[in-house]
């Protein structure tokens, strides 16, 4: 990978923990009710797409 | 064994180390430009959270500060998350991912089961002798709280009210023999045991009375106890 290109791993997670922490703050501040039940599957679900969309493009590139 | 290699101060300074069998020796080489070795900044930004958050947690246990210390790591979670971004070009950062997966499980656990993480950590028993020594609010963080109030005589007060909290632990309640009691108890998981009735499991609401069946009426001098622990036991009695 060039110096100059963005690692994209570490954008998916930045992004990912800030959205997380934003809604762990509303949380904190009672504005929101997180549950498990919510947050578990989400994570699972952006996770989950963030393997399937960096799989694509990688295979999109060797090609 | 023979040692014919030169001492590590020579083999260190080429220069110096004897003829030069190339065509071109050390001294006509161009000086070597310093590498800049890139900013550690995983470390660096690791460092400052760990030191960030035992601050504050620090300054809670001393009661210098008070508010939970849940409310802090959301901050940290999401200063984690700004890093990575600001920093995706340098590579992957490994351990600052590994940070935000560890504070995404603690907020995700606190979250789901309701745990406040305030009041120091330990093994504490209040003991109040009169209404006036009766504290409103009671907290934990960790550990067991047993709060002893069969001394008090609550029947003057109108409206006798207290709140305690442990975060992860125990949480011991006495009352009076003859007082009359509305406990509200919830656990986010745990055991919650109010007057002999008993209920366990995840997120855990009892309520109870003493004695049983009593017509509640405003300011009669009813004791309203409201107890909560994230993760553990709740226990309220009567000798």
């Amino acid at each position: 990978m060039n110096d100059r290109e963005f690692h994209r791993g570490s954008i998916v997670w930045g992004l990912i923990f800030i959205v997380l922490g934003v809604l762990f703050l509303l949380d904190q501040l009672d504005v929101l009710d997180l549950k498990a039940v919510y947050i578990l599957p989400v994570v699972l679900i952006v996770i989950g797409a963030t393997f399937l969309v960096s799989g694509a493009i990688s295979h999109r590139r060797s090609d | 064994m023979s040692d014919e290699r030169p001492p590590d101060d020579e083999r260190d300074r080429p220069e110096e180390a004897g003829p030069s069998v190339g065509p071109t020796t050390a001294a006509e080489l161009p000086p070597a430009e310093p590498t800049r070795r890139p900013l550690p900044l995983s470390r660096l930004i690791l460092g400052l959270v760990l030191v960030a958050i035992g601050v504050i947690w620090l300054l809670e246990a001393l009661d210098v500060v008070s508010f939970s210390l849940l409310a802090v790591l959301p901050g940290a979670l999401i200063v984690v998350g700004i890093v990575l971004i600001a920093a995706a070009r340098t590579g992957r950062h490994s351990p600052l991912i590994i940070l935000g997966v560890i504070l995404t499980v603690i907020l995700t656990l606190a979250s789901s089961l309701d745990i406040r993480l305030q009041g120091g950590v330990g093994e504490r028993t209040e003991r109040p002798a009169t209404l006036a020594d009766v504290q409103s609010e009671y907290r934990l963080s960790v550990g067991q709280l047993t709060i002893d109030l069969t001394s008090v005589d609550f029947s003057t007060s109108p409206n006798p009210r207290v709140t305690a909290s442990v975060g992860i632990g125990q949480l011991e309640i006495r009352v009076p023999k003859d007082a009359r009691v509305v406990a509200v108890a919830h656990a986010g998981a745990g055991q919650v045991m109010v007057f002999g009735r008993e209920e366990s499991g995840f997120d855990v609401d009892l309520t109870a009375r003493r004695p049983p069946g009593f017509e509640l009426q405003a300011g009669t001098g009813v004791l309203r106890l409201d107890l909560s622990v994230g993760l553990g036991q709740i226990e309220v009695r009567a000798p």
